[in-house]
């Protein structure tokens, strides 16, 4: 009987010792010392009028043959980086002003790497001191659909643009007290008293997936 | 399944998100960036002579009743227009009560003293209708902007007579203007 529950009891401490043998057993671990960060960018991208531009969304009014209007937008990349952006222009109420190829608005944008220098209100162009592009430069008609757009589309980039809105003087119009314009040498209609009401919308996708070794 | 979802971040920032529904998944794909729809005008060409400073341009031609003497009777060259006007074509038609004699219309730099028919500095006689003629014509520089109104003169050589004649102004795109705005 004594032997019995000394051997039950030397069996006790026999487990005992092997399960303190497993628990003094060496574990080795390597971690960072600080917690790395894994962001995912954002697609995102901000138009915005530069300085004190009346920009893109503000009217223009009494354009007269010859007359060209000068506006500056900036467009702001977010941190996900873009790729194939267009530009889509649409005229919700067509007139000749954006149907007629040569006596219609002519519509011009430049691209600048860095801000435009201009003044509001001055007759003289604004200059780019960067790196200038001509992105777009066609009659409003023949811009009416979705037309490739060279801005820049890295993450937070900014690209700096100049849009020229400008008629160009064709026909002489004539009106004499007040009644119906009278076009010449041409028998067209007058380009005079119409209104264009853009809409203009660019677009860019997601860039392409990348697998990089750092 | 696929479906689109839109989430507005600015109003001229429109974001689409494409979301697959099957797993679980929702990834940008598109962004875009829009303006307000701003209009784009022509503006609208109309000088005219009127009696006085009316507002109103509805005369095609305006029968002009000439006074005698040295003072003369004063008309208003007025641009109802919203494009300015660096010149004007005057047309000056005789219609009744001048047999001879001339007609001149003038303008001035300066100021009219109306009353008493004297030009303070500028004055210029650039029209005149001679004896014999039904009509004459000049082009004449005026800068008018937009609702600015200039006063002219016409006269008639030969005292003490009625006469009528018309006076009607042609405008074109004379001016074109280039600016930041």
């Amino acid at each position: 009987m004594l032997y019995s529950f000394l051997l039950l009891l030397a069996a006790s401490l026999g487990l005992s010792l092997v399960t303190s043998s497993a628990d003094a057993s060496l574990i080795a671990q390597a971690t960072n010392r600080a917690t790395q960060s894994i962001a995912s960018g954002k697609l995102a991208m901000a138009a915005t009028s530069d300085g004190s531009s009346a920009g893109w969304s503000t009217s223009i009014s009494n354009m007269s043959p010859g007359d060209r209007q000068y506006r500056y937008v900036n467009f702001t990349q977010g941190t996900g980086g873009a790729t194939s952006p267009s530009l889509t222009i649409t005229d919700a109420t067509p007139t000749l002003l954006s149907t007629d190829t040569i006596r219609g608005l002519i519509l011009t944008i430049k691209s600048c790497t860095q801000a435009w220098t201009y003044t509001i209100g001055s007759s003289t162009v604004g200059t780019c001191g960067g790196t200038s592009a001509t992105l777009l430069g066609d009659s409003l008609s023949n811009l009416l659909t979705a037309n490739g757009f060279a801005i820049n589309t890295a993450q937070n980039s900014i690209t700096y643009l100049q849009i020229e809105f400008q008629m160009d003087l064709i026909d002489a119009e004539s009106v004499t007290d007040g009644q119906t314009p009278v076009v010449t040498p041409t028998t067209a209609p007058s380009i005079l008293g119409l209104t264009a009401t853009l809409k203009f919308a660019v677009t860019e996708s997601q860039r392409a997936a990348i697998k990089s070794n750092q | 399944m696929i479906t689109l979802c839109k989430l507005s971040v600015k109003a001229l920032l429109a974001l689409a998100l494409s979301c697959d529904m099957v797993s679980s998944t929702c990834s940008a794909s598109l962004v875009a960036a829009t303006n307000g729809a701003p209009t784009v005008s022509s503006g609208i060409l109309s000088a005219v002579i009127v009696a006085t400073d009316v507002a109103s341009n509805s005369k095609s031609a305006y029968a002009i009743p000439s006074t005698t003497g040295t003072i003369g009777n004063f008309e208003s060259l007025v641009n109802f227009g919203t494009i300015p006007l660096a010149s004007e074509t005057i047309k000056v038609t005789k219609i009744s009560g001048i047999q001879s004699g001339t007609v001149t219309m003038q303008y001035c730099t300066g100021t009219w003293t109306e009353s008493t028919g004297v030009c303070s500095t500028g004055g210029t006689t650039f029209l005149t209708v001679a004896a014999g003629t039904a009509s004459g014509s000049a082009l004449v520089a005026i800068a008018l902007a937009p609702g600015a109104t200039r006063r002219l003169r016409l006269l008639d050589s030969t005292a003490a007579r009625s006469v009528q004649i018309s006076v009607t102004v042609t405008t074109s795109n004379d001016v074109a203007t280039i600016t930041n705005s």
